[in-house]
């Protein structure tokens, strides 16, 4: 097989993945600034209207409030608790660590749609009311494998005896902890932060079950496709959270690399 | 009562390891008894895996003994944590800190004491001025060649004043003319602070250049301890004789023994020996032990009458010296070191010459195995 038939395959592969994936997306934000509420070409003008009744209609307003809040929330439990986590895998000799990770991970390979029914039932045998803090809960659950994933990766990058040296030196575990790990590992912890944001973010399934009123973004802009004349707002809304959601990741691969980086000196 | 700078006494260690379901037990360290005087530089000497920094460890805090007890200044350690132990260690890969500058790595102990901050930065730049790197307060670790980073690690665990300091084979990822100047450097910080040096190392020649007391240690057991001088001249075992320098090792057959002193024979031929344990007989095969330096070659027909013959099978000129390579009649191989020179006694020999192979009495000994 000669090798220079190789670059023609990738360029192919390059530009099928960015039709698919960019196509809808470039369609989405071009559609957002149409002057029509159909979303069918010929485009009928540019109009910024939709994006000002997206600014007054306090529903949706609301929802974007929840979900911030929502993902910020569980962001940082499961960043906080995913710490935790990768600590204990990476730095100790656990007996029934194979265990705890296919626990920890388990998450990645159930149904979100599946996971959110198991979570409803549970709640109610509690009897614990659906509100915010209930999907939050269910997102931090879905969070956790990556946080651990982040983590553990940028802790096994860096020497253990950095923080025997701390303690050598006169730290408690603690301080040491505080003063020499959790700064070197910073990058990943945001990165982790970040990540799970968006994750919490996009969620519809398990939210759709576990938020009772406290509706969340995306469980709000799927209750608005049965009215078709609102579609364009909510077709805005999603323009929107791309252009975040895309700079959230961009920003969070960014730290992960310079982080590793800067370990690699 | 003199007061150890540390003391072991009975300290086993013993790690499990599990290997396909089945439990092994290592031991690391055999019940160790071993005392460090004050304000010395101690050597723990050995080849890798011989538990010499397991041993550092142990006194350092990060491992516990199975048994047996370690005492520092004379307290037990037994219960007292790495970070409030009177000891501080400069680590194999120096373990400084990435995200920090210089100075706030070398301030890191005071800083976690509570120390003010005027106070930290002084104490800082004094541990730094005690390296030669006064000027590098605000470099990062990243900025440093490997020397400066030994040397900032050094500064760092220094600057707490501990009773002793550990040393972890810190010369171990430098280049052979800097590790010989960081030797010297390091003989001379110690003899400045007076502080008591604990230092690991598998080379024999950094031991012996820098150490006031070496223990020898191999399987987890000290061979011997004694200063370098002591180690080199009379090596108390086989393993000693072979580790510091070079030895030769020729197996004979014990003629006759009698207070120190003791004929052998190998292939009709006798020698004699000058330093040999108690309880040889005639008739005892023995392992006779001499530096390569310390055997003198001779032309057969000038030889005294204590002497093997042997074959040049090596020449290696070496500048000062020359190297043989030689074969008794037996078959077994030693090798000589001469000085080179000139006059009337010196010559040189070539490859397939015959020779005699002789030595002083006290230049040989019979080792215990």
């Amino acid at each position: 097989m000669p090798k220079h038939k190789l670059p023609s395959f990738g360029a192919v592969y390059v530009l099928l993945i960015g039709v698919l994936l960019y196509l809808p997306i470039a369609l989405l934000i071009i559609f957002s600034f149409n002057n029509a509420t159909s979303l069918t070409f010929p485009l009928k003008g540019f109009t910024l209207q939709w994006y000002q009744q997206l600014g007054q209609s306090s529903e949706l307003l609301a929802s974007v409030r929840n979900s911030v809040l929502i993902a910020f929330g569980s962001s940082l439990v499961a960043t906080s608790l995913g710490t935790m986590g990768a600590i204990a895998i990476v730095r100790y000799n656990l007996p029934g660590r194979g265990l705890f990770l296919a626990v920890a991970a388990m998450p990645l390979v159930i149904p979100y749609v599946i996971l959110g029914v198991a979570l409803l039932i549970l709640l109610n045998q509690a009897g614990i009311p659906l509100s915010a803090p209930s999907a939050g809960l269910g997102h931090v659950i879905i969070s956790i494998p990556y946080a651990i994933l982040i983590i553990s990766s940028r802790l096994v990058g860096f020497p253990n005896n950095l923080e025997e040296a701390a303690m050598d030196l006169g730290a408690s575990y603690w301080e040491a902890l505080l003063r020499v790990t959790i700064p070197i590992i910073s990058p990943a912890l945001l990165a982790s932060f970040l990540l799970c944001f968006t994750i919490s973010f996009d969620e519809y399934s398990i939210a759709s079950f576990l938020v009772g009123t406290d509706t969340t973004l995306p469980v709000y802009m799927y209750s608005q496709l049965r009215f078709p004349t609102r579609l364009p707002i909510v077709i805005a809304m999603a323009a929107i959270i791309m252009t975040v959601t895309m700079l959230a990741m961009l920003i969070s691969e960014w730290l992960r690399r310079s982080g590793q980086d800067s370990s690699r000196k | 009562m003199t007061e150890y700078a540390v003391e072991l006494r009975n300290v086993s260690k013993t790690y499990s390891s599990s290997r396909r379901g089945k439990a092994e037990e290592v031991n690391a360290i055999r019940d160790m008894n071993l005392t460090i005087p004050p304000g010395k530089f101690f050597t723990l000497l050995g080849p890798s895996g011989c538990g010499k920094t397991t041993t550092l460890r142990m006194i350092a805090g990060f491992e516990v003994p199975t048994s047996g007890e370690v005492f520092i200044q004379g307290k037990p350690m037994t219960d007292i944590p790495p970070n409030k132990r009177p000891v501080n260690t400069v680590f194999q890969n120096y373990a400084l800190f990435p995200h920090m500058n210089v100075e706030r790595n070398v301030a890191f102990g005071p800083a976690v004491r509570r120390v003010p901050k005027e106070e930290q930065d002084r104490l800082a730049q004094e541990a730094l001025a005690l390296v030669r790197l006064r000027e590098m307060g605000d470099r990062m670790p990243s900025q440093l060649s490997g020397g400066q980073q030994q040397r900032v690690a050094l500064a760092r665990a220094l600057v707490n004043n501990p009773a002793v300091l550990l040393l972890d084979e810190p010369l171990g990822a430098l280049d052979l003319k800097l590790r010989k100047a960081m030797q010297i450097e390091l003989k001379h910080i110690q003899e400045q602070v007076g502080i008591t040096f604990v230092y690991v190392t598998h080379d024999q020649e950094e031991a012996l250049t820098m150490s006031d007391v070496i223990a020898v240690m191999d399987k987890g057991v000290i061979q011997q301890l004694g200063d370098p001088v002591t180690l080199y001249k009379n090596p108390a075992n086989r393993f000693v004789a072979d580790f510091i320098g070079e030895s030769n090792f020729i197996n004979v057959t014990v003629a006759a023994a009698q207070g120190n002193q003791a004929a052998v024979t190998l292939e009709g031929e006798t020698a004699s020996v000058g330093v040999i344990p108690e309880g040889q007989e005639s008739g005892r095969g023995a392992v006779v032990t001499v530096r390569p330096e310390k055997v003198k070659l001779s032309e057969p027909e000038k030889a005294p009458r204590e002497s093997l013959s042997a074959t040049v099978n090596e020449v290696v000129y070496i500048g000062t010296d020359t190297r043989y390579v030689l074969s008794l009649k037996d078959g077994q191989s030693m090798v000589a070191r001469i000085q080179n020179g000139s006059g009337a006694d010196w010559r040189e020999f070539a490859r397939g010459d015959n020779v005699k192979v002789h030595w002083a009495d006290d230049d040989a000994r019979i080792l215990n195995e």
